[in-house]
């Protein structure tokens, strides 16, 4: 287990700047290779560039099973406030120094792997969004949980993050649209709906675009997961009426 | 059939209107919160049948805060405040209202209130949104005892060289004051929080080091980050940028945009308020 570190803020930005240069000097698998050997850890991970925050712990992955991974991650780390976990101080030193095994095994980064890539896996960019949260190969994991976590049930909290993470095109499906993530009733709706549903994507497609159209017409800040489960087998119901799938 | 929008000229005669209280923060037992509620005196409704309609409870206000960045969101009726914790929002957050159905119900306009092409009977579900959206962001204020959303904040520190030290590039992202006397963090923590005290308390101790943060947005040299907050808050004009480096223009810029009518004069007036 390692402490939770973020890297403060002129370092990251000398970080970033290392990282720019090198990527023009070297291919970036290879950078990666040189990342993963620790070689650059002295020179951007050293104690005088790091705040240590005291009391979370970034526990060690023993498998690349990303639910058992986010898990884990989220019961060391509960304690981050909702705005320490978009910090991109915090998931820089994630994924550039902890993680950095379990994202090349994650990603299955292999020689090709372009510059873009590069920083797509491996960083948070400088300012925190809901798509780089949704996008980071670390805080994604934290947040896949936040945001399906279902505290009243103590038997089986993990119920929807399950079904989260049991596919990545289901997680890549709902985290990537901003309009069901950002609300964790309807996210579990969406998920419980589509757990045992072939051809998820279509129908998260699908029923994306009718939950846009009914939040231009109702109000559904006072909507309950129910009301969401009720809203969504009626649009299903109309999809298949029509067709549509 | 369709029914008609209030707050589209074209469709309902007469718009409705609402202003909010601006934020406040409250410390409770150490942790601060935001308190976000609608001003129900500036609250009108033009049109005579939206207006019927409200006063009988069939439509309501709804209105939420949403926050991009953390996801979080909260909803309230009416007039009803938000308060949540302000480590739930970083930086600026949008809210939202308009006026929503609050029971299912016969829409039936007298004539000439709405466009005669929405005139006749409808049914309306509760739920429907029967007014245009209003959107506006609130950005932080500038300054709290630790809250994250603040672009100054103070901190005890015992181990000072000297009384008082200012870090513009602290890890934490915002201005960071820190206090050697322990007593004199506690008063200044008190006084921040009441509401008669707090432009006293912010003009006689951060007035310094605000116009001086105010001077630092002109360098081009350092980037901070809460430069993007401040600049939010006192409209920053990126075309005479030169001219915030000026202490004069920078003393003044603070004066006009911290307070009403005046930040200086006010925060005398307040302080002659308490002893007369």
């Amino acid at each position: 287990m390692k402490k939770v570190n973020v890297i403060k803020e002129k370092a990251l930005s000398e970080m970033f700047e290392f990282i720019d240069k090198s990527l023009n000097e070297q291919k970036p698998y290879e950078f990666i290779q040189k990342l993963n050997r620790g070689e650059f850890d002295e020179k951007l991970f050293t104690e005088k560039n790091l705040i240590t925050h005291n009391n979370l712990f970034f526990p060690k992955f023993k498998s690349i099973d990303r639910f058992e991974c986010a898990r884990k991650l989220y019961e060391s780390t509960s304690n981050l406030s909702e705005i320490e976990a978009t910090d991109p101080r915090l998931w820089n030193f994630a994924c550039l120094n902890v993680y950095r095994d379990y994202i090349f095994a994650d990603r299955k980064v292999n020689q090709d792997i372009s510059k873009d890539l590069f920083y797509r896996y491996y960083t948070y960019s400088f300012t925190s969004s809901a798509t780089n949260t949704a996008l980071n190969s670390i805080s994604r994991l934290w947040w896949g949980i936040h945001r399906s976590i279902d505290t009243s049930n103590e038997k089986n909290p993990y119920k929807y993050s399950k079904i989260l993470f049991s596919n990545s095109q289901i997680f890549q499906d709902i985290t990537q649209r901003v309009l069901i993530f950002s609300n964790s009733s309807l996210t579990k709706a969406m998920l419980s709906f589509i757990e045992n549903k072939n051809k998820k994507t279509e129908i998260t497609k699908l029923i994306s675009v009718y939950i846009l159209n009914h939040i231009k017409s109702f109000d559904i800040s006072f909507y309950s997961q129910k009301d969401f489960e009720d809203l969504i087998e009626d649009f299903f119901k109309d999809i298949i009426t029509k067709g549509l799938i | 059939m369709s029914h008609p929008i209030i707050g589209n000229p074209n469709e309902v005669n007469g718009d409705f209107f609402l202003k909010f209280h601006n934020p406040k923060i409250e410390i409770q037992e150490g942790k601060s919160f935001y308190i976000i509620k609608p001003d129900q005196d500036s609250f009108e409704i033009e049109n005579t049948y939206f207006k019927k309609l409200f006063n009988e409870n069939k439509i309501i206000l709804t209105w939420r805060i949403y926050s991009s960045k953390t996801f979080y969101q909260n909803s309230s009726t009416n007039f009803k405040e938000i308060r949540f914790n302000t480590k739930r929002i970083s930086g600026s957050f949008e809210v939202s209202f308009c006026l929503c159905a609050n029971k299912d119900f016969v829409f039936d306009p007298p004539k000439e209130t709405v466009n005669s092409f929405f005139e006749g009977k409808t049914n309306i579900n509760k739920g429907c949104i029967l007014s245009k959206e209003t959107k506006f962001t609130i950005n932080p204020s500038i300054v709290n005892r630790g809250g994250i959303s603040s672009i100054l904040e103070f901190r005890y520190k015992k181990e000072l060289d000297n009384e008082y030290s200012v870090r513009y590039s602290d890890p934490s992202g915002r201005i960071v004051v820190y206090i050697k006397d322990r007593t004199f963090f506690n008063v200044l923590n008190s006084l921040t929080t009441k509401k008669h005290t707090k432009k006293i308390a912010i003009n006689s101790f951060f007035c310094s080091i605000i116009v001086e943060a105010i001077r630092l947005l002109s360098n081009d040299d350092e980037e901070y980050e809460w430069s993007d907050d401040l600049k939010a808050v006192i409209e920053f004009n990126d075309e005479n940028k030169e001219s915030y480096s000026d202490f004069n223009n920078a003393l003044n810029v603070y004066n006009e945009m911290f307070g009403e009518d005046g930040f200086l004069k006010n925060s005398i007036l307040e302080i002659n308020k308490l002893i007369e």
